[in-house]
């Protein structure tokens, strides 16, 4: 009984209870990477996640990045067809759910990172920039943030360096790399 | 199957032990955390567009380069300027917090009137004008009216030097010279008296009598790259003779362990190993004794002559091979610059030691010779001001009990003034003490008026280079945020204070002034503006206002004028015709064992030296961390621990001749035996409690007005 107890316990430590911590919500677009990165279109990260005079990093772009291309509709797929009805005929911002988001209290500069440390994208974000559509924002019911900060596996155990986005993750990259870390940097 | 109520109960104890190999309890106690950082009660800084703005730091006189994240118009982040002719890139811990002292809870923002002795504070019952009505009436014919500025040579310098010219009994206070005592022991020495300036970036080898080359002292953005220099090509060679081995000797190339007290025995070694060896030359050794002998060169060398290492040696526990190798040192490695004292809680060093100084580098030829310590310009503005000005004087060089009304302007030099140096040039009694501050803290907490003015960052500024720089020149520090209703600049105090007077002091806001200086200068087609490795002469820029422009972009002026030759002085005030004997230097009895004799020396880190308006953040550094001590904690040797009878962590009395207090005691081995090293700031937890900061620990200002380096205590246990 004291076994089974366990096992029970086990299997809603490690099934159960990461499909109820996470609500999943779909992004407002299935927006394809892959399309835009590949031959036919032919773009790179920085084309639409790019940096600014000043250094500061525009992140996800702002519907006239998009607009841009976008102002009819030049393909024929039902995504584009909502992109181009929805948002960019209203002027309306697609209200992106974003996987990356960090607290108030920590601050990045991608600038340092991506120019001065010349570290690739896709060593914090992994094939994402290659990706056919966007996984649903898994949110996390108590913190509010999404399951990409913590990692898809619940243990917290990463089988690629680009799983997770908490500060241990940024603190063993740095010690990997010897650079020297302090509170300020990242905590204003 | 029937469940019996003892299989329920093995049930739940076999769930409550397995929920701890499930991710259960660590995910939640995880997330609960960051949910209780995500009330929506807690402040949130404002959403907005995000900008950023170029200014410089006021915190003390380095001047560095300010690269300001802002949201909504507002600072949230600040960061060195890459490439900053003075900050090189740095910003130290208290620069990177300097836009959290506008919100400092001692802000003041209504003028403050204190009863002295009784601690009442009558604040919001005196408007601004009222308080400038106040220091009016007492600025009668016969007043000594004085003003002590922490940061001589910026634009509001020679405003507050034009108005005490103006004034029968006016005096222009300077602190005493603590950080760049040697610069300061040198000007006095020379022809003219010309500013003076370190050129480290050329020197093959520093000599370092307790100056914190690299923990803060002078440009700190300067000393890093020196470092890093050093790394890589290995000079320049540095001998770091001081008391402990702190984190400049630890950078080193050598440690000298020289007890407190001894370091001018050891200065006038030195010097005694290069007259012997004859390494310096005739012109050189005459020049450097004249200097010890009151202008006469056979009196200083017969002097000098008793100071040979061995006696030296005896008296200070120092091996003589050491100091002749490291005098020999100085003279292969030319050139060499000898500098003496820095720390921002220690006082000054003794003038001897400081002339001592003077004579090696005017031996090792040091002065006016790249590598060494060259001559600059003076100041542009001195030269735009107007009016008679009144000349600077040294805090400790005025008579004790002889000023009626003393203004102390807010700026601070990063560096510990304790009260009672001050106190003592007041007459006792009606004196009255006006603070021009916008925090109720430090020096403020002692004046009979506080006057609220602009928190740092909060106006225009002009940034003087650094003292220890071997350019004049200056930045533009931009304001970050508006000063807030109620607040008045110190340059309107000055206008108001003097109307009726003459003087004509320009009431101008700080942006029209400091604009019609740049204007002046660029009238005159002088120097050149550095915006990082880029310099661009004044003549070749457009117009006053792109001149302004590119002050205002991270860009410093630096003066191309041609410097003074530096010509030594034929007579010299003191003369020291009578050295200290080598007896005298012996390590005091206190080292000898006396049971919880010490000599207790103030330290601190710069920009929280003895002040309390130090951001919440820089307790990162203070208290939750072992990275800087800080108030009421002293650090002793095990040997003085065991002597004293004292353990690690135990409270403890430290009795000193005028007082006694209460401190924590900690063991730190890198403190000579016989020393008890005590931070006089930050103290965050004595917020509101601290009259003047310094901590708690008794101020060391017994008879020695000059300095409060040193102070014979006993500790003991509580």
């Amino acid at each position: 009984m004291f076994g089974a107890g366990c096992a029970v316990m086990l299997a809603i430590g490690w099934i159960a209870f990461p499909a109820m911590l996470y609500e999943k919500t779909a992004q407002p677009i299935q927006f394809s990477h892959k399309i835009h990165t590949g031959e036919k279109v032919g773009l790179s990260c920085e084309d639409c996640h790019s940096f600014r005079a000043d250094g500061t990093f525009a992140g996800i772009p702002a519907l006239d990045k998009c607009a841009g291309c976008h102002s009819t509709q030049v393909g024929e797929s039902p995504e584009e067809k909502i992109l181009v009805e929805q948002y960019v005929a209203k002027n309306k911002l697609i209200p992106w759910l974003v996987y990356a988001r960090q607290p108030q209290n920590a601050y990045f500069a991608h600038v340092q990172h991506v120019k001065l440390a010349a570290i690739p994208c896709e060593r914090c974000h992994g094939p994402h920039g290659s990706s056919d559509g966007l996984p649903p924002f898994e949110r996390n019911r108590i913190s509010g943030y999404s399951r990409a900060i913590w990692g898809p596996n619940i243990s917290g155990l990463k089988s690629h360096e680009w799983e997770g986005m908490k500060m241990d993750d940024c603190s063993h990259c740095h010690q990997e790399r010897g650079v020297h870390e302090s509170c300020l940097d990242c905590h204003k | 199957m029937k469940l019996t109520r003892r299989d329920l109960l093995r049930i739940a104890a076999g769930s409550a032990a397995g929920v701890f190999f499930t991710p259960i309890p660590w995910k939640v106690l995880d997330d609960s955390a960051i949910w209780t950082q995500n009330w929506p009660w807690i402040p949130q800084p404002s959403r907005g567009e995000a900008t950023q703005k170029l200014s410089a730091c006021t915190l003390c006189g380095a001047g560095c380069g300010i690269r300001a994240r802002c949201i909504d118009g507002m600072p949230v982040s600040l960061a060195g300027v890459g490439g900053h002719p003075f900050g090189f890139g740095t910003l130290c811990a208290a620069g990177l917090a300097a836009h959290h002292l506008a919100f400092h809870p001692l802000r003041t923002r209504t003028p403050i009137r204190r009863t002295p002795g009784h601690g009442v504070i009558e604040s919001n019952s005196l408007t601004l004008d009222q308080a400038i009505e106040a220091v009016s009436q007492r600025l009668g014919r016969n007043a000594v009216v004085a003003v002590l500025d922490r940061r001589p040579g910026r634009i509001i310098s020679f405003r507050y030097r034009q108005w005490l010219g103006s004034l029968p009994g006016g005096l222009y206070l300077t602190p005493p010279a603590t950080e760049f005592g040697s610069l300061a022991a040198l000007q006095k020495c020379l022809k003219g008296s010309p500013d003076v300036g370190y050129d480290f970036e050329h020197a093959s080898c520093i000599v370092s009598f307790g100056t914190p080359l690299f923990d803060c002292w002078g440009s700190p953005g300067r000393m890093v790259r020196l470092l890093e220099a050093k790394r890589t090509n290995g000079t320049p060679t540095v001998i770091q003779i001081e008391h402990r081995y702190s984190r400049t000797a630890m950078f080193a190339d050598t440690w000298l362990p020289a007890f407190p007290g001894t370091e001018k025995a050891i200065a006038l070694s030195l010097l005694n190993v290069l007259v012997r060896d004859g390494a310096i030359g005739e012109a050189g050794k005459k020049s450097a004794a004249a200097l010890l002998g009151g202008g006469d060169a056979t009196t200083g060398l017969t002097l000098v002559n008793a100071f040979n290492p061995e006696s030296v040696g005896n008296a200070t526990g120092i091996e003589p091979a050491k100091i002749v190798s490291i005098a020999r040192m100085m003279v292969e490695k030319k050139p060499t610059i000898v500098l003496a004292g820095g720390d921002a809680g220690a006082g000054p060093y003794d003038e001897l030691l400081q002339r001592a100084t003077v004579a090696l580098n005017v031996a090792l030829g040091s002065v006016g010779t790249p590598g060494g310590i060259l001559t600059r310009t003076t100041s542009p503005w001195e030269s735009m001001a107007k009016g008679p000005l009144a000349p600077p004087v040294s805090l400790t060089d005025v008579a004790d009990h002889s000023i009626d009304v003393l203004m102390v302007d807010a700026a601070e030099d990063g560096c510990w003034l304790p009260w009672p140096v001050i106190d003592r040039k007041l007459k006792p009694g009606n004196a009255l003490v006006v603070s021009l501050s916008p925090f109720d803290a430090g020096l403020a907490r002692h004046a009979d008026i506080v006057i609220p003015t602009s928190a740092p960052l909060e106006q225009w500024e002009d940034v003087p280079a650094p003292v220890d720089a071997p350019q004049a020149g200056f930045a533009l520090s931009a304001p970050l945020m508006a000063a807030p209703e109620g607040t008045i600049t110190a340059a309107d105090v000055i206008r108001r204070l003097s109307l009726g007077t003459g003087a004509g002091i320009d009431g101008a806001a700080p942006l029209d002034v400091i604009k019609d200086h740049v204007k002046m200068l660029y009238d005159q087609k002088r120097g050149a503006v550095q915006t990082g490795s880029t310099r661009v002469a004044v003549k070749d820029i457009a117009s006053a206002d792109a001149l302004f422009e590119q002050l205002g972009n991270g860009g410093a002026w630096f003066d191309d004028t041609k410097s003074p030759t530096p010509a030594l002085l034929a007579s010299l005030n003191p003369p020291y015709t009578v050295l200290p004997t080598v007896e005298e230097n012996r390590v005091p009895e206190a080292r000898a064992g006396k049971k919880g004799s010490v000599i207790l020396v103030p330290c601190a880190t710069k920009g929280t030296a003895g002040t309390g308006e130090t951001s919440p953040v820089l307790s990162k550094l203070f208290q939750e961390s072992t990275l800087r001590p800080f108030g009421a904690n002293v650090f002793v040797n095990p040997v003085t621990m065991d002597n004293a009878g004292i353990k690690d962590g135990e409270a403890i009395t430290v009795t000193t001749a005028g007082s006694s207090a209460s401190a924590v005691a900690h063991i730190d081995a890198t403190v000579m035996p016989g020393i008890a090293l005590f931070p006089v700031g930050p103290d965050p937890e004595a917020i509101n409690q601290s009259p003047g900061g310094g901590g708690s620990i008794p101020g060391c200002c017994s008879d020695n007005q000059k300095t409060w380096r040193l102070t014979p205590a006993t500790l003991g246990r509580a």
